[in-house]
């Protein structure tokens, strides 16, 4: 590396210092490019020792609010959610500290076709067609600690995240759910030099869920002719089975994760790239009630999520500063029917996202941004026993701003945003073959080919207004976001076509430090 | 920079060579399998005679709900290829006309005669690599039979619950038959859905797999016959009278209540309170019922609903279970009549099912029946397929089961077909198969036909 090159790095990196600095502002910390660095580089043990946020904290409470039917089938026509989050990070001495905390309570209305609360990729969960209202609440505890070591040519960390998480069901079948999900995962950095970093890290995770339903009117409970309210186990997407008695699913699951990160310092920008793979098996079962009977399992699901990222910045003090985040993640998972004794369900998801962010500073400092966003993606669920095979792939694109206004002191200030997102569908087929065609079939799985095979704009304007009081940044945030889907212009018999409206508002009060 | 290059590769390598060597299938392995069921007759080897050739067998999958048929071959063998894995209910059944049956067999039936069997709720994977055996067998043809079983109740909120249960036994011979001292047992048995067969109280192969195993049961004498001969009642009771009290004329029947009043209106319960009804039409009137049961003798804390109604003759105790005659109303029971001259209450054996360890004064212990004395027997079992449980009438008894398709509290009764009427009297359908010989009520109806 010749003389003026270092002296380029030492420029870049001491630009780079100011951008710091001046991050500190409120105003840099309602940026895009600003949470987008500090989201990469803040949640793992693998990325955190090279967060170059010094100091950020953020104390919010925010309100949510969802309505329209513009939804999968199994999501809640219209939902409300309630966080409190704190985050932050700081950097004393050698050691640096991040951490988070959350609490939010969330209210689902008229929910069916599943008795979970939330839906995901693993099979064997409880179902009724009958909708219901559901409370939710959950909690989320995060904390990762770094120390660098031998003048900062070595660093480690540790950290961990725990989640615990309840639910009720207010309608028959009445469901209680209860979870928890513990990880913890540690890495180790070495600097090649100033300008180079790599780093390696692992984890372990263990995941308890229990979901149980039972009736109030037991009338409900039995009567297998046409009854809405009748409980069946969902062993993939499409096989089913009525349950009425020991309506309970047990959950125990471990899983590992194995990563790696590149950080290099170049004249051309910072870049920063992760390659995770993590795996996680799951067991599914019912515990015996009664002496002299034995677990009931109702089978296993094994998920590999292979998740690779790229983070190029280019940081200015003043003028345009870029970041690009790139987002690459595979999700498969394959289950183990323990009564089939084979593979019945196969989920596969990826994931592909694009997003360059520019922000522009004048002298007053950040006066607007923009961006653009790109993603494809790809959907696949496929149940053996009943032949049911669902495939999408969809192709996004997006572009926003945000515009800063001063107010007569430079710490007050309104922030106004607008985002407008396309999505294309490239693709979306099911086939169910006529005799395996079940009410699930029609209620769910071709639902949601209208869903997912939809093409739909969404357009977000958000205003932000910060305030300083008392020497703390207040801030108070408005979104409000709408969703216009034009469906399928299908012939797939479903129960029910979804709506082609979907609103979304979140209202946020807070201060970041 | 050489260095640093060979490390990141080796770091990145490590991933990719992680995430990329595990298979990835798009298709699940579970494709179709090929089932072999070997047809047999039963044991008592009367009938090895029979042609096998006409043997119908159905394979319903409970899962999924499709159903495939085939026929047997000479040899009793019928092939299902591209069956998918999954439980199924697997039935196999003939009906030998009557005039080949009498050669081949050297008896004397007056009608056609069915032959049958069920295999009940078996798992079919890929573990399965030798034939399926399904036996079938002749049953008894019973001049009295148990014609309706209302043991769902109806609704706990607005119906009677429980408590308007019954049994109805009805004369399908051309003569007049007496029913004194006809006993009426509820046969006893797993009722877990998922008992530990490592546990070594359960039977672990055949049709009954599940099921207890007698054999184990304390004192047991004659154990190697005591899952095949025998029946183990956990309630039993009697029709009173000298022997000549209670004619049934052909085509009648009679009604066992558990509480033989009128379940449609208010009435008082046995410490002066009231029952109500809130929507009688969900119940029914038991008020003409022929006899019913009443434990209030017998209980320092009976149920308040356990009323006696003078006008209708009591059923004798020999044993009971529970407060009540309570018929299982989630369908785990089976039921069975039988005359014998002997002193059940004496000569009988009684044995404890067998997970119990040491038998004490408060022991539940069940009379050991003989097979051989059985009139009639129907299975019931859950209506949902996953809640079934092991089969608990033997297979010579009853070959099937039944089951009311509502469930519990659906005011439905189990009815037994009405097979052909002559001279106005109803010949009700004896298969010993009540998977075919029965049907149900909407609304159970006593003395009423289908």
């Amino acid at each position: 590396m010749n003389m003026s090159k270092k002296i380029m790095l030492v420029c870049l990196c001491s630009l780079f210092a100011g951008l710091v600095q001046a991050q500190d502002s409120a105003r840099l910390k309602h940026s895009g490019t600003y949470q987008q660095g500090y989201d990469f580089y803040s949640r793992r043990a693998l990325t955190q020792p090279l967060q170059p946020v010094e100091q950020y904290a953020i104390v919010s409470a925010s309100y949510a609010w969802e309505k329209g039917d513009f939804v999968p089938r199994q999501e809640a026509a219209a939902q409300r959610e309630m966080q409190f989050l704190t985050e932050g990070t700081r950097k004393v001495k050698a050691y640096r500290v991040s951490g988070s905390f959350a609490f939010s309570r969330m209210f689902k209305d008229s929910m069916g076709y599943t008795l979970r609360s939330q839906v995901g990729p693993a099979p064997y969960y409880f179902y009724s067609q009958a909708k219901g209202n559901w409370e939710i609440s959950n909690y989320k505890l995060q904390g990762i600690v770094s120390r660098s070591l031998l003048k900062d040519k070595i660093s480690v960390s540790v950290g961990g995240d725990f989640r615990a998480g309840n639910a009720w069901r207010s309608n028959d079948p009445r469901t209680e759910e209860f979870n928890h999900d513990v990880t913890g995962e540690t890495a180790v950095h070495y600097a090649i030099n100033g300008d180079h970093t790599i780093g390696i890290g692992g984890g372990y995770r263990r995941l308890a869920e229990e979901n149980s339903n039972e009736y109030r009117n037991k009338d409900n409970q039995h009567d297998a002719t046409n009854n809405p309210y009748l409980n069946r186990i969902q062993y993939g997407y499409g096989l089913s089975e009525i349950r009425t008695t020991y309506q309970v699913i047990e959950r125990r699951a471990t899983g590992t994760k194995l990563n790696a990160i590149y950080r290099g310092q170049f004249d051309w920008g910072n870049i920063a790239a992760t390659a995770e793979y993590s795996e996680m098996q799951s067991d599914f079962y019912q515990n015996p009630k009664e002496s002299n009977t034995t677990r009931l399992t109702y089978g296993s699901f094994d998920e590999d999520i292979r998740h690779f990222d790229l983070l190029w910045e280019l940081p200015r003090s003043t003028g345009n500063s870029w970041s690009i985040l790139s987002i690459y993640q595979d999700h498969y998972g394959k289950d183990f029917q323990t009564e089939l004794n084979g593979n019945n369900y196969i989920f596969n998801e990826q994931l592909f996202t694009l997003q360059p962010l520019m922000a522009h500073q004048n002298t007053e400092g950040l006066h607007y941004e923009a961006g653009m966003k790109a993603g494809w993606s790809k959907l696949y669920r496929a149940d053996g026993t009943t032949e049911h095979r669902a495939s999408y792939k969809n192709a996004d694109f997006g572009i926003l701003g945000g515009w800063y206004i001063s107010g007569k002191q430079p710490e007050n200030f309104l922030k106004l945003s607008a985002e407008l997102n396309w999505r294309k569908n490239l693709d979306a087929a099911v086939t169910v073959p006529s005799q395996q065609e079940t009410s699930f079939s029609k209620e769910v799985v071709y639902y949601d080919y209208y869903f997912h095979g939809a093409n739909y704009t969404e357009l977000t304007g958000g205003i932000l207004y910060n305030r300083q009081v008392r020497n703390l940044p207040f801030f108070l945030k408005m979104t409000l976001q709408y969703r216009k889907a034009k469906l399928h212009d299908a012939s797939l018999a479903a129960a029910e076509l979804p709506g082609t409206d979907r609103w979304r508002s979140v209202l946020t009060l807070g201060f970041t430090l | 920079m050489k260095k640093l290059q060979q490390i990141t590769a080796l770091a990145f390598l490590v991933i990719f060579l992680m995430a990329g060597c595990k298979k990835r299938d798009l298709e699940p392995n579970i494709g179709s399998l090929n089932v072999t069921i070997q047809v047999k007759y039963d044991k008592s080897g009367q009938y090895f005679n029979l042609p096998m050739e006409d043997v119908e067998v159905r394979m319903e999958n409970l899962w999924t709900g499709r159903e495939n048929k085939a026929v047997a071959n000479n040899n009793g063998l019928v092939e299902f290829n591209g069956a998918s894995a999954g439980n199924y209910n697997i039935e196999a059944i003939v009906t030998i006309p009557r005039d080949l049956f009498n050669n081949l067999t050297g008896q004397s039936r007056d009608e056609d005669v069915v032959l049958s069997g069920q295999l009940l709720n078996h798992t079919v994977n890929n573990q399965l690599n030798a034939p399926l055996e399904l036996e079938i067998h002749v049953g008894r043809q019973g001049d009295l039979l148990i014609k309706q079983i209302y043991y769902a109740g109806s609704s706990t909120s607005n119906g009677a619950s429980f408590r308007d249960q019954f049994l109805e036994i009805y004369n399908n011979s051309n003569d007049t038959i007496y029913a004194d001292s006809l006993y009426v047992a509820q046969v006893m048995g797993v009722n877990s859905a998922n008992p530990d067969l490592s546990s070594g109280y359960y039977l672990t192969s055949g049709s009954m797999v599940g099921q207890y195993d007698w054999s184990k049961s304390i004192g047991m004498v004659d154990g190697s016959n005591a899952n095949d001969d025998y029946i183990y009642a956990k309630s039993l009771y009697r029709i009173p009278g000298s022997g000549s009290t209670y004619p049934v004329a052909p085509g009648e029947s009679i009604v066992l209540a558990q509480t033989a009043v009128n379940q449609q209106a208010p009435y008082s319960n046995n410490t002066g309170g009231t029952i109500a009804i809130k929507d009688p039409s969900l119940t029914i009137d038991l008020s003409q019922a022929d006899f019913e049961v009443f434990l209030g003798p017998y209980l320092a804390i009976p149920l308040v609903s356990d009323i006696d109604n003078p006008a209708v003759p009591d059923l004798e105790m020999l044993l009971y279970t529970g407060k009540e005659w309570i018929l299982d109303n989630l369908g785990r029971d089976g039921y069975a009549i039988f005359k014998t001259s002997e002193d059940v209450e004496n000569e009988f054996k009684k044995y404890p099912n067998p997970t119990i360890k040491s038998v004490t004064s408060t022991t539940a212990l069940n009379y050991q029946i003989p097979a051989g004395l059985i009139i009639d027997a129907v299975e019931v079992q859950p209506t949902t397929a996953a809640s079934r449980v092991a089969k608990r009438v033997l297979g010579k008894l009853d070959a099937g089961f039944t089951f009311v398709p509502g469930g519990s509290f659906s005011s439905e009764s189990v009815i037994r077909k009405t097979a052909k009427t002559i001279n106005g009297r109803k010949i009700l359908m004896d298969t010993n198969n009540s998977t075919q010989d029965f049907d149900y009520f909407t609304k159970a109806n006593p003395k009423a036909f289908y």
